[in-house]
């Protein structure tokens, strides 16, 4: 990968220095936020609940803990684990983005959703916690955004408890030539359009569909996890590896 | 990855469903405070995997979970209809239909708010269509269920009558009775012949 040395990065298939990517990628996320949650499940024809449903799951969040929800967006993981860490618990809900955290505080809170979260805007290369602090970390649909992931990889290790997980959700590489050709056909040719009909905004679906053919496969990530000090790494494919599910402990 | 695509799929009916009556029931489930915060643990012997209701602000419903269980119970759908319907749990637990570890009394002051709860379809039906024609859907669905359960009425007593009284198939109802009163006089005639016989044995045995 192109980050590091060069002091450049990608921004979906584009090449742009490193310091920039933060800002384009806020714009793009400034620019969707409002419709963030109905392009979800158009998008994903309300899979990504399934998904989500399985992390949270696959999380064994119970009452007492401290969960970070990363790039935690509109704050759908948030809402559930919310439920499941109870009084005694806490929820983080940290996203870089500004616009993002605030539709989700604006959700939550509408939910009735307001005594045990809080929220945070904070960058996953250099989170404001201190060393092992939470019991759960989960990224779903963020890692793919950062500009340096071993760093935030690195960052969330320092935060996390000594027996404490971290779930990655994440875009990945489908598993069949079939399956890729049709995601292909779907998330360059149809996705966009659909942005351009309802947000009116056609390169950032763009960007979506590029930065998910820039993001590592299933095993490049496993290693970045476990380069970056995390063990017992594993992971589960969803839809085919569409969406990839990787766990790892601290220990 | 399918199982557990189905899982999560009838998890996330489950839930939906409980917010549903959650929303339908008003501050019924903030009334139930001994729930709160507390986790059941379903396996119905249908399903291969176990549903977990954890009471929080919302219900949720989960297919695997890690932290403690308050309470446990093992049962078949039906048994778990009937303790829905409120049937007698200790009963059901002698009987060895229901299988419970954990607090009886949560599982009853659960039972208690599921059977409290009365679905009104015109509610959420109102939002869609507006008060009024709401109001005429559901009367008359009312009548139509009133009429279709006096159609019923009327054609088994009508299929009654016609077996009995037309075809001679079944027996009047009296006959019926008259046949069980000439069987009790006959069983009572065979006892007293085997008490002479036995008196008539006695006799001849020295």
């Amino acid at each position: 990968m192109s980050e590091g040395e060069s002091r450049s990065t990608h921004f979906g298939y584009k090449t742009v220095e490193a310091d920039k990517k933060a800002d384009l990628v806020a714009g793009v996320f400034h620019s969707v936020a409002a419709k963030y949650d109905i392009m979800n499940d158009v998008m994903s024809f309300g899979i990504h609940r399934f998904w989500k449903r399985y992390t949270i799951e696959v999380s064994g969040a119970r009452p007492g803990m401290k969960v970070l929800d990363l790039a935690g967006g509109t704050g759908d993981l948030t809402a559930k684990f919310s439920h499941l860490v109870g009084d005694k618990g806490e929820v983080v809900l940290a996203d870089i983005n500004d616009s993002m955290l605030k539709v989700g505080r604006t959700k939550l809170r509408d939910r009735g959703i307001v005594n045990n979260v809080s929220y945070v805007q904070a960058n996953a290369e250099a989170l404001p916690f201190p060393d092992n602090h939470f019991d759960i970390i989960t990224i779903a649909f963020g890692l793919r955004n950062v500009t340096d992931k071993d760093a935030a990889l690195r960052s969330m290790n320092r935060v996390l408890k000594p027996g404490g997980k971290l779930l990655v959700l994440e875009f990945s590489k489908p598993q069949h030539e079939i399956m890729r050709k049709v995601y292909d056909l779907y998330s360059f040719k149809v996705l966009p359009k659909m942005g351009e009909l309802i947000t009116k905004d056609a390169d950032s679906y763009e960007y979506l569909a590029e930065s998910i053919r820039m993001h590592p496969d299933q095993d490049t990530l496993k290693q970045m996890m476990v380069d970056a000090g995390f063990e017992q790494v594993d992971y589960t494919n969803m839809t085919d590896g569409i969406v990839a599910l990787h766990r790892g402990y601290k220990f | 990855m399918m199982p557990q695509e189905v899982v999560l799929l009838a998890c996330a009916a489950m839930e939906m469903g409980l917010k549903k009556l959650q929303a339908q029931a008003g501050d019924d489930y903030s009334r139930q405070r001994q729930l709160h915060g507390k986790v059941f643990r379903i396996q119905l012997s249908q399903l291969s995997w176990p549903i977990y209701l954890v009471f929080a602000k919302e219900i949720q419903v989960l297919s695997r979970y890690e932290g403690d269980v308050d309470v446990s119970l093992h049962a078949d759908a039906t048994t778990l209809y009937r303790v829905t319907e409120g049937a007698n749990l200790t009963e059901l637990i002698k009987q060895d239909k229901l299988k419970l570890e954990g607090d009886l009394n949560l599982l009853q002051s659960f039972s208690q708010y599921l059977r409290g709860i009365e679905f009104d379809f015109a509610e959420p039906i109102s939002r869609y269509l507006g008060d009024g024609p709401t109001h005429k859907l559901i009367s008359t669905g009312q009548q139509a269920k009133g009429m279709a359960l006096e159609v019923l009425r009327k054609t088994r007593a009508h299929l009654g009558q016609l077996a009995v009284e037309e075809y001679r198939l079944a027996p009047h109802p009296i006959e019926l009775i008259h046949f069980r009163d000439q069987m009790d006089d006959l069983v009572a005639d065979t006892r007293a012949i085997e008490q002479r016989i036995a008196q008539l044995r006695d006799q001849i045995k020295p």
